[in-house]
C-alpha cells in the first residue's frame, strides 16, 4: 500500500494526508475537543481565547467543541453515504451486465430517470418528508446518487468484459462469483474512485440540506454549524463571522477540495 | 537551403546520428531508408511541431535560420506533410472548406480555376469539393492533404511516406504530380521504397539506421 | 419522434413516484403505517388541515391515487396554508424570477467557461493560480458562495441590494423599475456566474487539450489556417458532442443553483418558496415545486437530444 502511495503525484500526496489528517480528527474528536459539543452552560457570545478557540455561540456552545464534533457526524455521513452508494451502484450494474436483456434494461431506465431530474431538489424533498435522523439523511443521499455511479460503472464493465470477452464467456458458463472474481482486480480502481467522488457529493448535498434546516438537528455536521451561525442575526454586522462562519466554511472546502484532487484524473497540477 | 552538419537527436531514450545533409533550393531530393531508422524523427524535429526530443548539431539551418529560431511561422514558407495523412482532415469541415480555410490562412485569393485544375492533375473529382472526410478513401484523403500543401505555395515541401497504404495507381498519380513541380520548389520526399525514389527524385540520402554507441 | 414517448413516459413516472414515495417514507405523514397522522411530529395544526385536504390519507389508496391524477391534470397542486394562496398562483407568479436567474446566468457561465477553457486547453500550461481558484469555488457549495458574498459585498462593503429582486413598493412601469431589478439582480448573477463556470471550463479545457492531441489540429498548423478558425472549426466544432452532454448537465443543474442563490437573497423566485415550504411542512408547496424542478429537467433533456440528433446528422 506505501508503494502505491509514493507513486501518486505530489498534489495527491498532499491531499491524502489532509484526508488521513482529518479522519484522526474524526476518529478522536472526542478527545480533542475542550468541552463537550452539547454543553451550553458557557457564557455565550464570547470572542475567541485561551479557553474558548474559537468563541462561543449565541447559546452557548464552545464554538470550537462544535467543529471538532463537527468532523466526526460530517465525515461518517460522507464516508457511508459514499460506500454505500458505490456498492450499491457497482452491484446494480455488475447485475445488469451480468444478466443484460429485461433486468438491465429495467434498471437502466430507472437509472436515467434518476439522473435526468436535479438530484438535489429530490433529495430535500424526500428528507423533508421522513423523519429527522440521520440515516434517513443518509438514506435519502444514497437513493439519488447511486444512479449516477451505476451508468459509469455499467459502461466500463461492460467494455471490460468485451476486451476480454473470450476469458469471460468461458467463464459465464461458470457462475456469477466467479465472473466477479475476475472482474474484481479490474474494477476496484473505478471504484474506488467512486468512493471519493461520492463522499465528496455527499457532503455537499448533506450541507445544502441542513442550510434548508433538513436533518437530524441532534447531529451538528459543519453544515449545520454554518447554518447556525447564518441564522444569527448580527453576523452580518461585526466581526463575528470570523470565528463562527469561517472554521466550518473552510473545514468544508479544504475536505472538499482534497477529496476532489484525489479523484481528478489529471495530474497536471 | 538545408544545411545539416553532425546532427544527433535524442529521443525515447535512443541516439540517431545523421549523416551531413545539403539541399539547395529547388531540389528534389529523396530520403531513403528502413522502417525505424530515424527518417521520420529527422523530419519531426526539423520540421514537426512540439518535438519532444533533443538535438545536438554544429549546424542545422532551414533557410539560413538555425532551427532552434524557428517557430510557427516556419509554415509560411514550408507544408509538411507528416505521415499517415489520413487522419490528417477536420472531420466537420468539407473538402471546400478546408480549401477555403486553408487559402484564407494565408493570404490567398480563392480561384476555382486554379482549384479545378489541380484537382484534375490529382485525379481528384470535382464533386469531392462538398464531400467530408468520412466519405473519403485513404488515397482520396492523402492527396487532399498534398493539394492543400501545395494550394500555400511553399517553397518547401516535405513529404512523410506518401506511398504508405495507398494503391499504385494513387501513387503513380502523387508521383506524376510532384514531377511536375520539379525544379520550381523544394521538395523532400521519405519513403522505404528505393524504387520509387530513383525514378522521381534528383538525388537520394539513404539513412543508415540509428547508434547507440557511437562516439 | 421516439424519444417523445420516451420523455412522456419519464413523466409519468415521476407523477408516479411523487404519489407513491412519500407513502413509502418512514416518519412522512403518508407513510402507511401511520393510521394517526396527526401523532407525526412537526406539523402544525393549519398544516395538518391543508395537508389533509389536499391529501386526504382516509380514501383508500386507489382513490388518492386518482384524486392526485384528476388534480394534476387540472393543474390543482393545492392550497398553501402558509402563504394562503393556491400553489398554482404561488408557483406562477414565482417562477419566472426562477428561470431569468437560471438562464440568463447559465447562458453567461457557458459562454465565458467554454471560451475560457478553450483557451485554457490550447495553451497547454495554464496559471495553476487560474486553475487552483476554479476547483476551490467548484468545491464550495453555491448557497456558501451565495452568503458569503452577500455578508461581504452586501452587508459589509454596502456595494449592492442584500435582498430582493427590486425595492419593496416599485411595480412595473414605474421609472427607474429596470434600473432597480438590475441592480437587485447583480448580486445574485454574479454568485450563479461564479459558481457554475469552473465545471463548465475545466470540462471544456479537457476536452479541448484531448482534441488538440490530434493528428487533424496538428495539420491545421501546417496548413497555417489562422487561429480564429482554428478555435471555432477545429477545436470548438469537434468537441460539441461532449459538451452538449456536459451542458445538460450544468444547464439542469441551474435551477437548483438559482433555487439556493434565491433562498440566501430573498430573491422572489422558487428558491424563496422552497425554503419556506420546508420550514412549515408545506407539502402541497413543497410537491409542486419538485414537479416544476422534475419537469423543467425533462424537458432540458429533451431538448439538448434533439440539438445532439441535428448535430449527428452530419456524420
Amino acid at each position: 500500500m506505501l508503494y502505491s502511495f509514493k507513486r501518486l503525484s505530489k498534489t495527491k500526496k498532499v491531499s491524502t494526508i489532509i484526508l488521513i489528517a482529518f479522519l484522526f480528527v474524526a476518529i478522536f474528536s472526542n478527545f480533542l475537543m475542550p468541552y463537550s459539543h452539547e454543553d451550553i452552560s458557557h457564557p455565550r457570545l464570547l470572542e475567541p481565547s485561551r479557553s474558548y478557540l474559537l468563541g462561543t455561540d449565541e447559546i452557548g456552545h464552545d464554538i470550537f467543541s462544535l467543529l471538532i464534533y463537527g468532523f466526526r457526524v460530517t465525515i461518517f455521513i460522507a464516508i457511508i453515504s459514499g460506500l454505500f452508494t458505490t456498492l450499491i451502484g457497482t452491484s446494480l450494474a455488475y447485475i445488469s451486465a451480468y444478466y443484460g436483456g429485461a433486468i438491465k434494461t429495467i434498471i437502466s431506465e430507472t437509472a436515467n430517470l434518476f439522473v435526468i431530474v436535479p438530484e438535489i431538489v429530490m433529495i430535500m424533498f424526500f428528507s423533508s418528508l421522513a423523519r429527522p435522523k440521520l440515516i434517513y439523511t443518509i438514506m435519502a443521499i444514497v437513493f439519488f446518487s447511486w444512479p449516477k455511479v451505476y451508468k459509469i460503472a455499467l459502461f466500463k464493465i461492460m467494455n471490460y468484459m468485451e476486451k476480454n470477452k473470450v476469458k469471460y464467456t468461458l467463464l459465464i458458463k461458470g457462475n456469477w462469483v466467479d465472473v466477479l472474481k475476475k472482474l474484481l482486480p479490474d474494477i476496484l480502481p473505478v471504484m474506488s474512485t467512486f468512493f471519493v467522488l461520492q463522499c465528496n457529493k455527499a457532503v455537499m448535498y448533506e450541507a445544502s440540506l441542513s442550510f434548508f434546516g433538513i436533518g437530524d438537528p441532534l447531529k451538528k455536521t459543519w453544515g449545520k454549524l454554518i447554518r447556525a451561525a447564518l441564522d444569527y442575526d448580527e453576523l452580518y454586522y461585526d466581526s463575528t463571522f470570523l470565528w463562527y462562519l469561517l472554521p466550518p466554511v473552510l473545514c468544508l472546502i479544504v475536505f472538499v477540495i482534497a477529496l476532489t484532487l484525489l479523484a481528478s484524473e489529471n495530474d497536471e497540477l | 537551403m538545408i544545411i545539416i552538419e553532425n546532427l544527433k537527436v535524442f529521443y525515447n531514450k535512443i541516439t540517431i546520428s545523421y549523416p551531413n545533409i545539403h539541399i539547395k533550393g529547388n531540389e528534389f531530393v529523396g530520403i531513403y531508408g528502413k522502417s525505424g531508422c530515424g527518417k521520420t524523427s529527422l523530419l519531426e524535429a526539423l520540421f514537426g511541431l512540439d518535438f519532444q526530443g533533443e538535438l545536438e548539431y554544429d549546424k542545422c539551418t532551414i533557410n539560413n535560420v538555425d532551427v532552434k529560431e524557428l517557430d510557427t511561422r516556419k509554415y509560411d514558407y514550408i507544408s509538411y506533410c507528416p505521415q499517415f495523412s489520413q487522419n490528417a482532415l477536420n472531420p466537420k469541415l468539407s473538402v471546400l472548406e478546408h480549401i477555403r480555410l486553408t487559402l484564407k490562412g494565408n493570404g490567398l485569393k480563392y480561384n476555382p480555376g486554379e482549384i479545378a485544375d489541380l484537382m484534375d492533375r490529382l485525379a481528384l473529382d470535382p464533386i469531392l469539393l462538398d464531400y467530408y472526410p468520412y466519405m473519403l478513401s485513404g488515397g482520396q484523403k492523402q492527396r487532399l492533404i498534398l493539394l492543400f500543401s501545395i494550394l500555400k505555395r511553399p517553397k518547401l515541401l516535405i513529404l512523410d511516406e506518401p506511398s504508405s497504404a495507398i494503391d499504385l495507381i494513387t501513387l503513380r498519380n502523387i508521383v506524376e504530380f510532384l514531377t511536375s513541380f520539379r525544379g520550381k520548389l523544394t521538395i523532400i520526399m521519405v519513403a522505404h521504397q528505393k524504387v520509387l525514389l530513383e525514378k522521381v527524385t534528383d538525388r537520394i540520402i539513404v539513412l543508415e539506421g540509428y547508434d547507440n554507441a557511437k562516439d | 419522434m421516439k424519444s417523445l414517448i420516451k420523455y412522456f413516459v419519464y413523466i409519468s413516472l415521476i407523477i408516479a413516484l411523487s404519489f407513491a414515495l412519500p407513502r413509502l417514507i418512514p416518519g412522512s405523514p403518508l407513510f402507511a403505517m401511520v393510521e394517526d397522522v396527526s401523532s407525526v411530529g412537526n406539523m402544525t395544526k393549519d398544516a395538518l388541515k391543508a395537508f389533509e385536504k389536499y391529501y386526504s390519507p382516509e380514501l383508500p389508496l386507489l382513490e388518492q391515487f386518482a384524486k392526485y391524477l384528476n388534480n394534476i391534470f387540472k393543474l390543482d397542486f393545492g392550497y398553501s396554508f402558509y402563504y394562503k394562496m393556491s400553489v398554482l398562483q404561488l408557483i406562477k407568479g414565482r417562477v419566472g424570477w426562477t428561470l431569468l436567474l437560471s438562464f440568463l446566468s447559465i447562458g453567461i457561465s457557458s459562454l465565458i467557461g467554454i471560451f475560457l477553457g478553450i483557451r485554457s486547453g490550447l495553451k497547454g500550461r495554464e496559471s495553476k493560480l487560474l486553475v487552483s481558484s476554479f476547483i476551490s469555488i467548484h468545491a464550495t457549495p453555491t448557497f456558501l458562495i451565495a452568503a458569503i458574498f452577500q455578508i461581504i459585498i452586501a452587508y459589509k462593503l454596502r456595494l449592492l441590494p442584500a435582498t430582493g429582486a427590486y425595492t419593496t413598493g416599485a411595480s412595473f412601469g414605474q421609472p427607474g423599475y429596470i434600473l432597480d431589478v438590475i441592480n437587485h439582480m447583480i448580486l445574485p448573477l454574479l454568485v450563479l456566474v461564479i459558481s457554475q463556470i469552473p465545471p463548465i471550463y475545466l470540462f471544456a479545457k479537457n476536452s479541448t487539450a484531448n482534441v488538440k492531441k490530434e493528428q487533424f489540429v496538428k495539420m491545421a498548423t501546417y496548413l497555417k489556417i489562422n487561429k480564429k478558425d482554428m478555435y471555432l472549426k477545429y477545436i470548438f466544432k469537434n468537441i460539441i458532442p461532449e459538451l452538449l452532454g456536459r451542458l445538460n448537465i450544468q444547464f439542469v443543474l441551474a435551477i437548483t443553483g438559482s433555487i439556493f442563490v434565491e433562498a440566501v437573497f430573498s430573491y422572489p423566485g422558487l428558491g424563496q418558496l422552497l425554503r419556506s415550504a420546508i420550514s412549515y411542512r408545506d407539502y402541497p408547496l413543497l410537491q409542486a415545486i419538485l414537479l416544476v424542478c422534475c419537469t423543467y429537467g425533462i424537458v432540458v433533456n429533451f431538448i439538448f437530444e434533439l440539438i445532439a440528433l441535428k448535430n449527428v446528422k452530419r456524420c
